[in-house]
């Protein structure tokens, strides 16, 4: 990805709106807002002002500007934000203009990793950028901005520091004569690792949380045919989203909505109902609702308690995921079958009459773990970290294997270095650049 | 004018000035490639001294060592046959960093280096002092001595060691020397600063030398070295050296006592020396310092040759007044009636930093002018000798025309040390240790033939013969590596597993898998019955160890691969020397500056200046390749 040159963007959502932000960044933002704007006079650097943007003789759009230069912008280049109406050919109007004129069309995240890489910010509160836009709670906007504050940036410099430190101490031992090593050397490395690793876990113990509440949850519900998910899903969602019918199959391909249960984001899937099925449509329909199931993160196995149980179903369902809310629906037509409630795992609820619908919900929040949100939440929230500090956590483990068998000091110093990597990697140090690309390509463009 | 030229000194290619480890490895570079060369020394009689401690080899340097065997070098072999006693270091660690170590008679050591030097074809000894190298053109073309005489060549070496400048400090007494008793050499450093070169001031020092006759050995611990001792040369048919005891003493309270009273009268103390000493081989003031809840320090009296008179104290190098050292040692059961054939020393002398210099160790500034050893501002025998010989391999391989040699961090600990030696600064004298190689794991004593002997025979540094010795050591180590892809059954496995009190195995299993586990070797299943081996000892061990340590640390040795590889392309993005860095919009002010600076060869370099940021190398990255973009169309 070439660097320095000029690039331009919108960096706020596509469609009409009151106002839209574009974005030149580069060492020609200034002299292509001056060719745009007809200005001689260079701009005071962050002062708003009114400008108006021209189209060969035409006025396009009368803007408001705000210049930067560099180092002191977002992205350690010069920079020109210039807020015009929002209509999308004002907006495509003005970009076409600054392209033009030299500017190129940034690609996705390119602010972001321009700010990256002049050292305005670090790895973790890049991503914390991104975060902080996705953020679907108030929650994960919190940890988003402790993030980009440096707060998890610090709490990990202090891990790197700590493996550096114990990496030295064993680097040092291997240097000494045999006659030297005391007998406490070998406990206290044993001590120093379990001592990080502690550290390295408490990072990551909040994976599941921030990550729920950064990017939202995934709640399936799934279970046999004409079992009145497609009822307690749009009792879920308030209104009727999904097409309910009597009869068996109706729901053949998925249906989603975003909700939002106490705050917590959740992107709630309808599916088909799982039955061996003749029809080639409904048993695609099916194959899909079993992949569904194995990426969420709660399953809601909706039974009938009217209807005799097919075990095939459950044991499908169980097999593919973990996290099962089991749940007996149409609790209303026990009474008319004569159904005798047991005490087993399943809640009753009746999607129809919308009864059990609130501790349900509670359910949901309990199996997600984020039943009660800490104030103040702080952890890896991302994948590429949680990786990373799997890393770690796999190489301390390495190392401990190697104090309790037959304490080989150089592997222990290796796996102590890839821990060590694992960790800096996290903020960026020596990242290949690789990793970096897959990051900043998961930006929008213009942030 | 070449007026002055000295008569019998025509057609000379490379000169190489001293003639200590630094110098004689150098200048027996050269002439292997082929190169006449003219070693300059201040006495012809002190070429391959060895100025301090009688050993060669030790921790991390015993990997050296086979380094420079490799790369066909004399001191491997010279201390071989000079040594008394050998020993494995580091046993109580992992293999990859067991070091061997051998006491050696310093006089048969010196003997054979002399006549190794002086009885080469391509080498012309002559006593005299250089004081500058002639400069023409930016390039170095021969050298000028004391009197004015004017020497030609095509290529200079400088190794002066320790003796520029040279100041022996014996508590308040000065004496200007490079060792004690021989002269230092002056304007050197004068005329190498008026070239543009930076210089800094080092120390080291050295113990007292005892009286053999005054000491108690009687009452004295003994140590011996291996009963199986492992040669650092490759090329042996017949090794046997003797296993010469040495003893050891311990320091008590009251030498501490006398130390410490005294301590003020230690130039190091009293702020006398100017120069920066190694953290690492502390003097014995330090030690006292430093480890203070310590009540008692090894010491190994160590005969400094056959039948010696007079005993090398490792352990104790010092620059009290020799009174002080005296007293303190009397105190020391078994030293009670000690006396000193000479006295502890420290020694100051002037250094030029290193990061002046490329991965060739010619210098930046001019062609064809070379810096190895103690000039470079590191400590040891093995150290200076490696630089000599890759600085003596290069001027001759430039005479030749051919292109230089080179070494990378993961090709040897030689490498390591140029490399740390010109990308880092050097506040102390540098020694190597294990800790230094990252990709020590890969750089064993077993393995450096298959490590450097190519690159060792295509630089012309060894010959067709002792490359095949080579190469067949290493092609047995992998005929034994594949050996151990075969199965073994129970009852040939679990005798030999339970008499180790190892897990017995319960159904067929590759050999392969069984050495895996910590414990278990391969010795223990190689009887030479089944396995005929067609390297004859003293190599079988090694060998066998070799295979064993492959096998054993196959996994990481594979992540290794993979990581250095990556180092390995970055060091191939070469940067000319004339890119102007603050031309390049995007790099940040610190990192133009630093670059500036050091003007690094490649991208590995650069990437490891302090203050050159990720961003930075990402920028530098971009610029190189549209730089070559720009080349190819153009």
């Amino acid at each position: 990805m070439p660097l320095g040159d000029t690039i331009v963007a919108r960096s706020t959502p596509y469609g009409y709106g009151g106002i839209a932000v574009v974005r030149l960044s580069g060492v020609n933002s200034i002299k292509i807002l001056k060719k745009i704007s007809r200005q001689i006079k260079t701009p005071v650097s962050r002062v708003a002002q009114k400008t108006k943007i021209y189209h060969k003789k035409n006025i396009l759009d009368e803007t408001i500007v705000v210049c930067y230069t560099k180092p002191r912008s977002f992205t350690g280049e010069d920079m020109v934000e210039i807020s015009c109406h929002g209509s999308p050919f004002i907006v495509d109007g003005i970009i076409n203009e600054c392209i033009d004129l030299g500017a190129r069309s940034a690609g996705p995240g390119e602010f972001t990793r321009r700010a990256f890489e002049n050292g305005k910010i670090d790895l973790i509160q890049a991503e914390s950028i991104a975060n902080t836009i996705a953020a679907s709670s108030k929650a994960g906007l919190f940890n988003a901005i402790s993030g980009l504050g440096g707060e998890m940036s610090n709490a990990i410099k202090g891990t790197a520091s700590d493996i550096t430190e114990l990496l030295s101490y064993c680097e040092h031992l291997l240097d000494v004569s045999d006659v030297d090593i005391q007998k406490d050397n070998k406990l206290y490395i044993s001590k120093k690792t379990s001592e990080i690793n502690k550290k390295v876990l408490k990072l990551i113990e909040n994976y599941d949380t921030c990550r729920v509440l950064t990017y939202g949850a995934i709640v399936v519900l799934a279970g046999k045919t004409n079992s009145g998910k497609s009822t307690l899903f749009n009792a879920l969602v308030g209104n009727k989203r999904s097409i309910v019918n009597k009869t068996a199959g109706t729901t053949r391909d998925y249906v989603d909505a975003n909700i939002s249960i106490s705050g917590v984001p959740i992107r709630l899937v309808d599916t088909a109902g799982v039955r061996r099925s003749k029809s080639a449509i409904e048993s695609a329909g099916i194959d899909n609702s079993i992949m569904l199931i194995e990426k969420a993160d709660v399953v809601c196995l909706v039974r009938d308690v009217s209807v005799k149980d097919d075990t095939y179903v459950v044991d499908i369902i169980k097999l593919k995921n973990d996290n099962i809310i089991y749940i007996n629906n149409k609790s209303d037509l026990i009474k008319k079958v004569g159904y005798k409630k047991k005490k087993d795992l399943y809640m009753y609820i009746s999607a129809i009459n919308q009864t059990g619908i609130s501790s349900l919900k509670r359910a949901i929040l309990q199996q997600l773990n984020v039943e009660k949100i800490p104030n103040k939440l702080s952890g890896v929230s991302t994948p590429r970290q949680y990786e990373c500090i799997a890393d770690c956590i796999k190489s301390l483990a390495n190392t401990n294997n190697k104090i309790k068998n037959g304490f080989q000091l150089e592997l222990i110093c290796y796996e102590l270095e890839n821990a060590l990597r694992s960790v800096n990697s996290l903020l960026g140090v020596e990242t290949e650049d690789l990793v970096l690309n897959n990051m900043f390509n998961s930006f929008c463009v213009g942030k | 004018m070449l007026g002055n030229s000295l008569t019998g000194f025509n057609n000379i290619d490379t000169i190489v000035v001293g003639g200590g480890h630094a110098g004689v490895e150098a200048a027996l570079a050269a002439a292997r490639t082929g190169c006449k060369v003219l070693l300059i020394t201040m006495n012809k009689q002190t070429i391959g001294r060895m100025s301090c401690n009688p050993s060669i080899g030790g921790l991390a340097k015993g990997q050296m060592v086979r380094e420079i065997d490799a790369l066909g070098g004399a001191m491997g072999k010279a201390a071989d046959i000079t040594g008394t006693q050998f020993k494995l270091l580091n046993k109580s660690k992992g293999r990859a960093v067991w070091s061997p170590r051998a006491q050696v008679d310093k006089r048969e050591y010196e003997k054979h280096i002399h006549k190794t030097v002086t009885s080469h074809n391509n080498i012309t000894v002559v006593e005299g002092e250089v004081v500058s190298p002639i400069i023409k053109k930016g390039r170095a073309a021969g050298v000028t001595m004391s009197n004015q005489d004017k020497i030609i060549s095509k290529s200079v070496v400088l190794t002066n060691g320790t003796f520029l400048n040279g100041l022996i400090h014996i508590g308040d007494k000065k004496i200007p020397a490079g060792r004690m008793g021989e002269v230092r050499s002056e304007g050197i450093t004068e005329s190498l600063s008026s070239l543009g070169f930076k210089h800094g001031r080092l120390k080291t020092g050295t113990p007292p030398r005892l009286n053999r006759e005054t000491i108690n050995w009687s009452i004295l611990d003994i140590i011996t070295g291996d009963e199986k001792p492992a040669p650092f040369s490759h090329f042996h048919s017949l090794f046997n050296p003797p296993n010469t005891p040495s003893h050891s003493v311990n320091t008590n309270e009251r030498v501490h006592n006398i130390i410490w009273e005294n301590i003020n009268r230690s130039p190091m103390y009293s702020g006398e020396i100017l120069g920066v000493g190694p953290r690492y081989c502390p003097s014995i003031e330090d030690k006292i310092n430093r480890f203070k809840e310590r009540n008692a320090h090894r010491l190994i009296c160590e005969p400094e040759w056959k039948n010696s008179d007079q005993i090398y104290l490792n352990g104790f190098s010092t620059s009290l007044p020799e009174k002080i050292q005296l007293e303190a040692l009397q105190k020391i059961k078994g030293f009670e009636s000690v006396s000193l054939i000479k006295p502890g020393y420290a020694i100051e002398y002037d250094y030029f930093f290193p990061n002046q210099l490329k991965t060739t160790l010619e210098t930046k500034t001019y062609k064809n002018l070379y810096l190895a050893g103690q000039i470079n501002g590191t400590s040891g025998y093995e150290e200076a000798a490696i630089q000599g010989l890759i600085a003596g391999a290069n001027a001759g391989l430039f005479c030749l025309g051919l292109g230089p040699i080179t070494l990378s961090r993961s090709d040897a600990y030689g490498g390591v040390l140029i490399d740390d030696l010109i990308t880092k600064s050097t506040p102390e004298p540098y020694r190597m240790f294990t800790s230094r190689a990252e990709n020590r794991l890969i750089l064993r004593f077993t393995n450096a033939n298959k490590r450097l002997s190519l690159k060792a025979f295509s630089s012309m540094l060894i010959n067709k013969k002792q490359h095949n010795t080579m190469q067949e050591q290493t092609k047995e180590v992998m005929a034994l590596i594949k050996y151990c892809d075969k199965t073994i059954t129970t009852t040939q496995a679990n005798p030999i597993l339970k008499k180790i009190n190892e897990k017995e195995i319960t159904q067929k299993t590759k050999l392969k898998e069984l050495i895996k586990r910590p414990s278990v070797s391969l010795e223990m299943f190689v009887s030479m019955k089944t396995k005929k081996l067609k390297v004859r000892q003293p190599y079988v061990d090694e060998v066998v160890l070799e295979a064993d340590t492959e096998i054993k640390y196959s996994g990481y040795i594979r992540r290794i691969n993979k990581q250095t590889k990556k180092i390995l392309n970055n060091e191939a993005l070469l940067l000319n020397s004339e890119i102007k860095y603050d031309n390049i919009s995007g790099l940040s002010k610190e990192a133009q500056e630093k670059l500036n600076k050091s003007k690094p060869e490649n991208m590995g370099q650069a990437m490891k200046i302090s203050g050159v940021t990720i961003s930075d190398a990402a920028v530098l990255s971009v610029y190189i390749s549209k730089k070559q973009r720009v080349s190819r169309e153009t």
